[in-house]
């Protein structure tokens, strides 16, 4: 799959450099950093669990393959360091989140366009190291990158803009938001499902937590998140009379042709779906 | 004093207090009557395999249920009763025991099961299969489970004293005419329906807990077949309540808190039958359940 990132450097036919990214996001910063001179396979899609994966053969045949292996790293992705003992000796590690200060527990950090420019960099970097034949290309193409994150994060302030700093609240189905509001002035008021729990659901007593927490801020709306059932989120709303939304990225991206499958279209997504949600009553 | 009386009634009735707890304190106790009573049969026929495997495969008929876009229950129920029949059919072959039928179905379903999920984009959905959803519970969940309760009712009011003696001994009830095949469906269809609700409670990987544990306690206290079932669909009943405060008072999951209770019961069963057992001169024989 192409990304929409300059064009220029293509390496000979047929001989692009393999790369393998854990996370739909960082699978899209790759094709946006290296372009036409990479390859892409990537390893969680849109019905995966990012948080306790289990890699198949074929995750292990495609690292195996690659020169480049991207992970996001802040204990999201822990699950590939088993694969790359067994599979990828001799190629490249990115840490993507490397010396980065995050948000405790939060691996997260790509909601943060400022982290989110980091990590390219990081991505760039370790693509250089790969094939240094590249490396101007692969420059370029994070600049203009980069650029157009800060392009998507002004857009997305601007839509903020004028919605009254109390009603910026945001419940979520995980804890997935953090950096995205810090970045955008937003408050997470709380989730469904907190950081610390295993397990697909919170316990009684998180739940009549979070209750207390949305009746007392007034939040109005329950966003849900994409490939998940939101029972419990849909129990919650009946009882607090919120609403339960259209569903946010959170992990991932849309599929291809969905309008949402590049990151800058996913949140820029997320962000109207926000924005319609605190305009309701 | 009086202080010590509302804080003791605040901490009872606390939970009650939002539909969602409602609903699910509605569901885990159908599902607790439910797992409680066709546990009993499960455990006198030593088909305590059957229960485990059943309630492991039901993740595959959710998956399969899941790729289809059908209900997840009909899938459930489905691949429950295929268990079942598959199970029943190796275990009639004299070449295997039951247990050989277990090995042998339970990794296979329950594998396939986690396999499916993972490739139709379900690999979210796992976790909720295997630990339960109970705090998810809607109004429709509760209608599924209470319905499920009434099937085993009516089932035991119409033809309990046959299923009981089919379970008890096979070739009297053959010998005295009964249709002990069409008995046979018609427990492995409780049983199936039973694991549905269950699964929606506690998982499956707890399920088996919940239709074998209440069975357990009851028949370390019972002596004969009908109290034993009444004390186990009760013990089931009163673990998913009890279960569900822990989860309110404590940080503790709903689904695992309430098999978590079905375990103390069971220690403590077993502990009063040891104490009942060693008192001179009150020793009782532990001898087997009586259809009485």
């Amino acid at each position: 799959m192409l990304g929409c990132g300059a064009t220029e450097g293509r390496r000979g036919a047929g001989e692009r450099l393999p790369v393998v990214a854990t996370t739909m996001p960082l699978q899209d910063f790759v094709r946006q950093a290296g372009g036409d001179r990479v390859e892409v396979a990537g390893i969680l899609d849109a019905g995966s669990e990012p948080h306790a994966y289990e890699p198949t053969p074929s995750d292990a045949d495609a690292v195996a393959r690659a020169r480049v292996v991207v992970a996001n790293g802040a204990g999201l992705d822990d699950w590939l360091d088993d694969l790359l003992a067994q599979a990828g000796a001799d190629a490249v590690r990115v840490e993507a989140t490397r010396g980065l200060r995050l948000l405790p527990g939060d691996p997260h950090a790509w909601h943060d366009p400022e982290l989110a420019k980091r990590m390219v960099d990081t991505i760039a970097a370790g693509l250089v190291r790969a094939d240094p034949a590249g490396r101007e290309t692969y420059r370029r193409n994070a600049a203009a990158y980069r650029a157009r994150l800060d392009r998507m994060a002004a857009d997305i302030r601007r839509r903020f803009a004028d919605v009254p700093r109390v009603r910026r609240v945001l419940v979520t189905s995980h804890d997935a938001f953090g950096h995205f509001a810090r970045a955008y002035d937003v408050e997470v008021v709380g989730s469904v499902l907190p950081a610390a729990t295993a397990g697909a659901e919170p316990s009684a007593r998180q739940v009549r937590r979070l209750v207390q927490d949305i009746t007392t801020r007034g939040v109005r709306t329950i966003f849900t998140e994409k490939g998940t059932d939101p029972r419990v989120e849909r129990r919650i709303a009946e009882e607090t009379g919120a609403r339960v939304s259209p569903a946010l990225h959170a992990d991932t991206l849309g599929p291809p042709g969905s309008g949402e499958s590049t990151f800058v279209e996913a949140e820029l997504a997320n962000a109207r779906a926000m924005r319609v949600a605190w305009d309701r009553p | 004093m009086i202080a010590v009386l509302d804080a003791a009634f605040e901490w009872l009735a606390e939970p009650w207090r939002p539909g969602l707890m409602r609903l699910a304190f509605a569901e885990a106790v159908l599902a607790g009557l439910a797992c409680g009573a066709l546990g009993c049969f499960v455990l006198v026929r030593r088909l305590a395999f059957l229960g485990e495997s059943v309630s492991h495969t039901v993740v595959l008929g959710a998956a399969l249920a899941l790729a289809l876009g059908l209900p997840l229950g009909l899938g459930a129920v489905a691949i429950a009763l295929t268990t079942a029949g598959l199970t029943g059919a190796i275990a009639s072959d004299r070449r295997f025991s039951p247990d050989n039928a277990t090995g042998v179905l339970l990794p296979t379903l329950f594998g396939a099961g986690v396999a499916l999920l993972a490739l139709t984009a379900g690999g979210r959905r796992l976790e909720e299969l295997l630990f339960g959803s109970i705090l998810g519970a809607g109004a429709s969940d509760v209608a599924l489970a209470g319905a499920v309760v009434a099937a085993v009712v009516v089932a035991l009011l119409l033809a309990g004293q046959e299923l009981v003696l089919t379970a008890f001994d096979r070739s009297v009830a053959r010998a005295l005419g009964y249709r002990v095949a069409a008995l046979d469906g018609l427990l492995l269809a409780l049983l199936a329906v039973t694991t549905v609700v269950g699964l929606r409670a506690v998982g499956g990987v707890l399920l088996a807990g919940l239709l074998l544990g209440p069975p357990v306690v009851a028949r370390l206290v019972c002596r004969t077949f009908w109290p034993m079932l009444a004390v186990a669909a009760a013990v089931g009943a009163v673990a998913g309540v009890a279960g569900l405060y822990l989860s309110w008072h404590l940080e503790l999951g709903a689904g695992p808190a309430i098999v978590l209770v079905v375990t103390g019961a069971v220690a403590i069963a077993a502990g009063w039958r040891a104490v009942v057992r060693v008192r001179p001169g009150h020793r009782r024989e532990a001898g087997p359940v009586t259809a009485g």
